[in-house]
Parts: C-alpha cells; structure tokens; sequence
C-alpha cells in the first residue's frame, strides 16, 4: 500500500517535474497565460520611400516632457444614477478618454538660407549672421502615447484631435523654458567653436532682424 | 504477511518523505532561480537638453500595418485590421564631434573629416497613422484607439530598424558634405577637401 503511494507520487512529481522544465523552455505555455490574450502581432510590410528632402537644421537643444489630457462627451450607453442631497438623481452617460503624451521639442536654426551676404571675413576675422532659433519639430511618436482610460466609442478623429492638443501642450511648455533662447546661444557657440577650429582668431556671430 | 517492525516502517516513511519533499521543491526551486528577469525601463530624462546635430537628409516614408487578431484560442471570431502609416527620417552629423583635430588650414586650403551620419528622429505624426480597413466578427469587439496605437508602436519599432537599409545614412552625409562645403566657399576658401570619419552611431 505504501509502496505503491510512494510509486504514485513518484509519477506525480516526476510529470510535475517536466511540466515545469518544458514551462521554462517555453515549449508549453505557462498556467498564467493560457487564458492570456495573444497580441496582436503586425506583418513585415514594405517600407516605401515617398521624398527625400535635404536639410540643413542644427538641432540644439531638446526638451523632453511628458502631457495628460483629457476629452469627456455624452455617450449612448445607461445613464448612472448619483445621490443628490435626499434623492437620486440620473446623469447622462458620459464617455471619456484619459492619455498621457511623452514625446520632444527640437530647436534650433535652419542654416539652409544662409547666402554669401551673411558672411564676411577678412584675413584671421570672420563675422557671420544667423537666423534666429526656432522650434523645429516636434515628436509624439506612437511610442510615446498611452490611453490611460478610454471609456464609450471613440472616432479615429477624435483620437487624432487629444493627441494634437498633446502635442501643441508639450510645444508650448518648451517655449515657456526658454527653450528658443537656449538653442540661439548654443547654436551661437557650436558655430563659434566650428570657425575658431577653422582658424579664424576672431568670430562675431549676430542674429538677423 | 509478515508485518515490518516499528522501527524500520519509520525509517522507510522518513526515506519517502525526503524523497517527495525533494521531488516537489526541485522544480520550484529550479524556476525560482531561474528567475524571470523583465528588462528595466529606461528612464526618461525630463526637461531641457543639449544637442549639436546638423540635420541633413529626410526620408519620408510609407508603411501598410497588416494584422489579424484571431491568436487567442477561446475568443470567437477573428479581426483584422489594415492601417497605414507615414513616418519622417531625419539623419544628419553631430557637429560637436569636428573638433580642431579634424580640420586642416593650409592657406585658401581646407580639408575636413566630419563624423559619420546617425539617425536623429523618427516622427510619426498621429494625423498620418490612418485605419483603412476593418473586419471585426459579431462576437468581438471593434480596435480601441489604444490597440491602434500598439499596432503603430510596432510599425515604428520596423521603420527605426530598417533606416539603415533605406540609405538615410549615406545620404545624410553626402548633404552634409555639400552644406559643408558650400559653407567654406562662402568664408573664402578655394581647394575644399572633405572626409568621413568616426565610427558609425544608430538612434538610442
């Protein structure tokens, strides 16, 4: 009788022995994930390029940031009941979406227009004229959006909408940092440095008007 | 039968003890320390920061997000989705990276060795993430805006990977060669001489 209880648990032990190891080789799926949801994996598409445009951007300074914005409207699904005082009383439904924005501003000066006019040297002095700094682009990236809460039936527009306002809020925080001035002084002393390693003893870098 | 003595039955019952108690926390002790080692979030470092890139070249290009939701056994139905997608390329030089040891002056001569060209950014603006096509079965529900976008996490993921392969690079510094050297022909000089050197860099 002990025997075999011994001979049974052996087994038992044994095929809880190898479920484990085949678990950790991933040859079985794990118990916490046989009734995970599988993700949704997208095909290898091409890439097709569309344009090729040169550039002549330095890119100074970055502002990394991170916005919440919300969007509520009346949705069409049961309206909640909340207590008013000694009553009740029945809300619209309201659907709601929550997301967070994490994305960054690049500033700097576009050098593309800068024409024979705007510079001047003479022997070991050069003076050069620089556009101002300006806000070059900036990047939410589909990395960097996350729904927080997405309650009711929400419109690809709509979504497209939350998000621009993300990222117009994330603008307008680096502009408040002074992130303009910042790139202008660092643009200034990048292309200081540059012309001093050319050589040139003395370098004048103004702004245009 | 002949029934063991007292002594050896709990000699025999401590032995199988032992035993089970080893079979059955073997494996635990296996996948404990194994350990399951989940890779540590990079941090984003928040607020104001100093860059020296030239921005050169841009590639805008064009993706299809192809795929269908029918992975999960006990989900009945399947969906499928078709998205498309634009995204920008900037590549470009670190211009900090040129220093005094890089640059040669021999009177109206000049020859130049710029850094190699490095991916910048990738953007893709929300405006340019469009769906095209849905299929979604009676049992399931239709893509939330939060599934759409993890479908366009991982067709930005694709394009970052593959800016190599799309030539941005070479480009990028072939037009930061010419920016250059247009640049020096304005300051005055005449033989103009430009090299790539330091090793190559992609986007962190």
């Amino acid at each position: 009788m002990r025997k075999s209880l011994f001979k049974y648990s052996l087994i038992v032990a044994v095929i809880l022995l190898a479920i484990f190891l085949f678990q950790k080789i991933n040859w079985l799926p794990s118990f916490n994930n046989i009734f995970k949801s599988q993700p949704v994996v997208i095909e290898e598409t091409p890439i097709i390029i569309k344009q090729i445009n040169t550039l002549a951007q330095l890119v100074t300074v970055t502002y990394t940031d991170e916005v919440v914005m919300d969007q509520a409207k009346t949705g069409n699904g049961i309206p909640s009941i909340v207590s008013a005082g000694i009553g009740m009383m029945m809300l619209p439904p309201t659907d709601r979406l929550v997301m967070i924005g994490r994305g960054k501003v690049l500033a700097g000066i576009d050098l593309k227009n800068i024409t024979s006019a705007d510079v001047k040297t003479t022997e070991d002095s050069i003076h050069l004229t620089l556009p101002h700094a300006t806000i070059l682009n900036t990047i939410i990236n589909p990395s960097g959006f996350e729904t927080f809460d997405e309650k009711g039936s929400w419109s690809e527009t709509e979504v497209i909408a939350l998000k621009l306002k993300l990222k117009n809020e994330l603008t307008q925080r680096a502009i408040q940092q002074n992130i303009l001035r910042q790139a202008e002084k660092r643009s200034k002393n990048i292309i200081e440095t540059f012309l001093k390693a050319e050589g040139f003893k003395k370098v004048d870098i103004s702004l245009n008007n | 039968m002949q029934s063991m003595p007292v002594y050896k039955r709990c000699y025999v019952n401590c032995r199988m003890r032992k035993y089970l108690i080893f079979l059955f926390v073997l494996p635990v002790l296996i996948t404990n320390c194994a350990g399951n080692k989940t890779p540590s979030k990079t941090d984003l470092v928040l607020g104001l920061q100093k860059m020296s890139d030239l921005a050169t070249a841009e590639y805008v290009v064009t993706k299809l997000i192809k795929a269908n939701d029918d992975k999960t056994w006990y989900k009945a139905g399947d969906r499928k989705i078709l998205m498309s997608c634009k995204a920008s390329l900037v590549a470009g030089i670190d211009f900090s990276k040129i220093t005094e040891n890089d640059i040669n002056v021999d009177g109206k001569n000049i020859s130049i060795t710029i850094p190699h060209a490095k991916l910048i950014y990738v953007d893709i603006k929300p405006e340019d993430v469009k769906t095209v096509y849905q299929e979604v079965s009676l049992f399931r529900n239709n893509f939330s805006s939060e599934e759409k976008n993890n479908l366009a996490k991982q067709a930005e993921r694709q394009i970052t990977a593959s800016a190599d392969s799309l030539g941005i690079l070479v480009t990028a510094e072939s037009n930061a060669s010419i920016f250059i050297n247009n640049f020096l022909r304005k300051q005055g000089f005449e033989n103009i001489s430009i090299s790539s050197g330091s090793p190559k860099q992609t986007l962190q």
